[in-house]
């Protein structure tokens, strides 16, 4: 059976989890219990955030087969959209996101789909008139608009 | 379009989609997509299904007119 080769080995998705959980702890403690707590901007902790989600998306997954493969291809598609429309509004609006902020929200966006159609398949993203799609378009949009506010200090 | 008897086969032999899969070397996710019709599988994973079955790749999928 094909399998995906350029993927690291699955022990680091826990890592990469395990990483990004933390860095989001960190955030939710600067934001709402003590915002005194300062560590270079947010910045560094942003980028071991991201770090962390680069090395979820980029492990194998428990079974890798042809259709985590295919999966992987519709929720890399499909966050393309999103890329796109960052492009859009960098051009409209002047980048009025950092290049990270827009990055993290992507690879959360990616994971959702990943996950999200790993479980329930594909059809919704094949149906852009789908109530599902819909939904998932403003997630999306909904995870990009709390990061900037999660990881801005 | 592509139909399938998986599901007919599988309760042939009274497997669960979680045991086939693991007898396949692919996830319980493959196997429910391959049986609702989400996902068509590769020529090589339809050998592997119809060889565990002892039938033809032709009994198990089959090409839908229209």
């Amino acid at each position: 059976m094909e399998k995906e080769q350029g993927l690291l080995p699955g022990n680091f998705k826990f890592i990469g989890g395990f990483i990004s959980i933390l860095c989001f702890i960190y955030a939710l403690v600067h934001h709402f219990v003590e915002p005194n707590l300062f560590f270079e901007g947010l910045r560094t902790p942003n980028l071991l955030f991201c770090f962390g989600l680069i090395l979820i998306i980029g492990s194998k997954e428990r079974i890798e087969d042809e259709y985590a493969n295919q999966i992987r291809l519709y929720a890399h598609s499909l966050t393309s959209i999103f890329f796109i429309t960052f492009i859009f509004l960098d051009e409209i609006e002047g980048e009025k996101y950092s290049f990270l902020t827009e990055l993290t929200g992507l690879l959360l966006i990616y994971i959702l789909i990943f996950y999200y159609s790993f479980k329930k398949g594909v059809e919704w993203i094949r149906s852009p008139g789908s109530k599902e799609y819909f939904v998932g378009v403003m997630v999306g949009i909904v995870i990009l608009v709390s990061q900037e506010f999660l990881w801005t200090p | 379009m592509i139909s399938n008897n998986l599901k007919v086969e599988r309760a042939k032999v009274s497997i669960t989609q979680k045991d086939l899969a693991k007898e396949i070397g692919v996830s319980r996710q493959t196997i429910h997509s391959i049986e609702s019709g989400k996902f068509t599988p590769s020529v090589e994973l339809a050998l592997k299904l119809a060889a565990f079955f002892e039938i033809s790749v032709e009994e198990l999928f089959t090409l839908k007119k229209g």
